[in-house]
């Protein structure tokens, strides 16, 4: 950029990067802004990619259902969340909401019961970052 | 420079009245040679909104052009040594961050005040949310590196001895008339959020407790951050007691060193009373949870020591910061002290930042934060060791030091000898 108006040509679409582990054959479900994409039997690592806007609110659910507890012991969903290259998860895992079929609601990005794991990002995502990296009040 | 590092949201939200009434755009403004302030642009005769939307949309649109202004240049050398900026603490106020900047510019809550200024001149039809509120010269203080501006016992003090013929005039809210329309136009002021006062000496200046009671009474104080620096030789319950309705109290503590030399240079302040009303301010600050932090102005008098107060705050869990680096008196400045001098600073910093490890990852601009004051105390070092590394060598003013501080202390009957003895051979040599 070299003045102000330059500001209209850059890319201001956000990247959101998902990076999941299966650990065992677990069935997986990702939601994102309400678009969800099913992987029963996940066997392999996956990285999930999607252009957000830069303003919208970003709404990201990850589920694990079927899971025999007698008989599949450790099988679990591990992931990795970054927004444009930022670390979201596990940093601010502490802010994602973990509903669960064990009552377990402890902060995590391994989802070790079958339930839903939710994080709301409820503003623009750099407002949602400004207040949570601790930068201070935010003149609206 | 490229645009990221130019670019600056405060003219978009704040604005400064000096101590004569007359305005500026920033709190952190460059005053020299090449700056020039419009006097003609007051109280008396300019209303604050008028000055803020249009008189200042010249600066805006510099800053929207990618330009360089000359009053941003202290802003510049200051992020040239890695310390946080007004510039950085204005941007971060917007959202936007310089590891980010395009896109926390664009995602900004200001973007489209921006656009407006853009498509408009620089014009705004946004208000002050951020005040610097400068009140006058009211103070007990005679440091050795303020000023007749600054201080009134230094005014008088000069003049005594010869360095000026006249003291200051009064302040601009030393008249009532004034004050009043100020304080008038602050209470119907929408999204008013933050007013940083500057002495003088806040606490004992009358104008400072007018405002906030005036605030108070109006019912705008819930919403309000004040800011203020006191310079620990006063207390005041009253005003303690009006500070506890405010939203927020930033409060600065001025400090030079927790040892002797700080009596000399904060003259005449005495070390027990500095120390007791340190700790008695910085209690109250952790009972109320005020943001609190110490602040100094490192000297080549003070900065080998300067260490002390990093102690202190590192252990009452406290911020420490300047606000720049010092340039005026130029012979004050740390890079006046000759390279062995400098060397033993250095060794002496460089120390205390290794018996201190941090996990510093990234610049901290929000210094109050007080979840990360121990990354703080060392950033605010690690800009000092460059400095002191880096800066270009000024010792040719020694001689102008020498001869300034044997005209205070035939004033006030003291010696820096007395409390710098290393620094005799130093001293003599340039005309001690």
């Amino acid at each position: 950029m070299k003045t102000y108006s330059d500001l209209t040509d850059i890319d201001t679409r956000l990247t959101l990067t998902i990076d999941i582990e299966p650990v065992g054959l677990p069935d997986a479900r990702i939601i994102v802004n309400r678009d969800s994409i099913d992987y029963p039997g996940l066997s392999a690592p996956i990285k999930l990619n999607y252009q957000l806007s830069l303003l919208d609110p970003i709404d990201i659910d990850i589920r694990l259902s079927n899971k025999q507890y007698t008989t599949e012991y450790e099988t679990a969903i591990k992931f990795k969340i970054y927004i444009d290259n930022i670390e979201i998860i596990p940093k601010y895992d502490y802010l994602a909401e973990y509903v669960n079929d064990h009552d377990n609601d402890n902060p995590t990005n391994y989802l070790g019961f079958n339930g839903k794991w939710t994080l709301t990002i409820d503003r623009p995502f750099y407002h949602w970052l400004h207040e949570h990296s601790g930068q201070g009040w935010l003149i609206g | 420079m490229t645009f990221e590092k130019t670019f600056c949201s405060s003219p978009w939200l704040h604005m400064r009245i000096t101590n004569s009434g007359t305005y500026e755009p920033c709190r952190w403004m460059t005053h020299n040679s090449t700056t020039r302030v419009d006097f003609t642009r007051n109280i008396k005769t300019v209303a604050p909104l008028t000055y803020f939307q249009q008189h200042m949309s010249g600066f805006r649109t510099e800053l929207l052009q990618g330009h360089t202004p000359a009053i941003c240049n202290d802003c510049h050398v200051m992020e040239q040594h890695s310390k946080p900026s007004g510039r950085q603490r204005q941007l971060l106020k917007v959202g936007v961050q310089d590891e980010y900047f395009e896109k926390s510019l664009a995602g900004s809550p200001l973007r489209s005040d921006f656009d407006y200024s853009n498509n408009n001149q620089g014009n705004t039809a946004r208000t002050v949310v951020d005040w610097q509120i400068d009140l006058g010269n009211y103070c007990n203080g005679a440091c050795v590196f303020c000023n007749p501006e600054s201080s009134s016992s230094l005014a008088t003090e000069f003049k005594r001895i010869g360095l000026i013929d006249q003291v200051p005039p009064p302040a601009w809210c030393d008249d009532p008339e004034l004050l009043d329309r100020f304080v008038t136009d602050l209470i119907s002021s929408p999204n008013l959020q933050y007013l940083h006062f500057l002495g003088g000496e806040t606490v004992i200046t009358p104008g400072f407790k007018k405002i906030l009671s005036a605030l108070v009474s109006a019912g705008l104080a819930k919403n309000i951050t004040i800011g203020f620096t006191t310079n620990l030789t006063v207390w005041s319950d009253s005003v303690v007691e009006l500070l506890t309705q405010f939203q927020q109290v930033n409060l600065g503590m001025s400090v030079e060193t927790l040892t002797p030399i700080n009596d000399y240079v904060r003259y005449p302040s005495r070390q027990s009373q500095t120390q007791e009303l340190l700790d008695r301010w910085t209690a109250l600050g952790h009972e109320q949870e005020w943001l609190i932090q110490l602040r100094i102005t490192p000297t080549c008098l003070t900065v080998h020591e300067l260490t002390t107060v990093y102690d202190y705050a590192w252990q009452h869990g406290t911020a420490v910061e300047s606000c720049n680096f010092i340039d005026n008196p130029e012979f004050f400045r740390i890079s006046v002290l000759p390279q062995h001098q400098r060397e033993l600073a250095v060794e002496t910093l460089q120390h205390w930042i290794d018996s201190h490890p941090v996990n510093v990852h990234d610049q901290i601009i929000n210094t109050r934060d007080p979840n990360r004051f121990q990354e703080q105390i060392v950033q605010d070092a690690c800009s000092y060791l460059d400095y002191l590394k880096s800066a270009k060598d000024e010792s040719d003013r020694l001689p102008d030091l020498v001869a300034y501080l044997k005209r205070l202390e035939a004033s006030r009957g003291n010696s820096i000898l007395t409390y710098l003895p290393q620094y005799e051979d130093l001293f003599r040599s340039n005309g001690y």
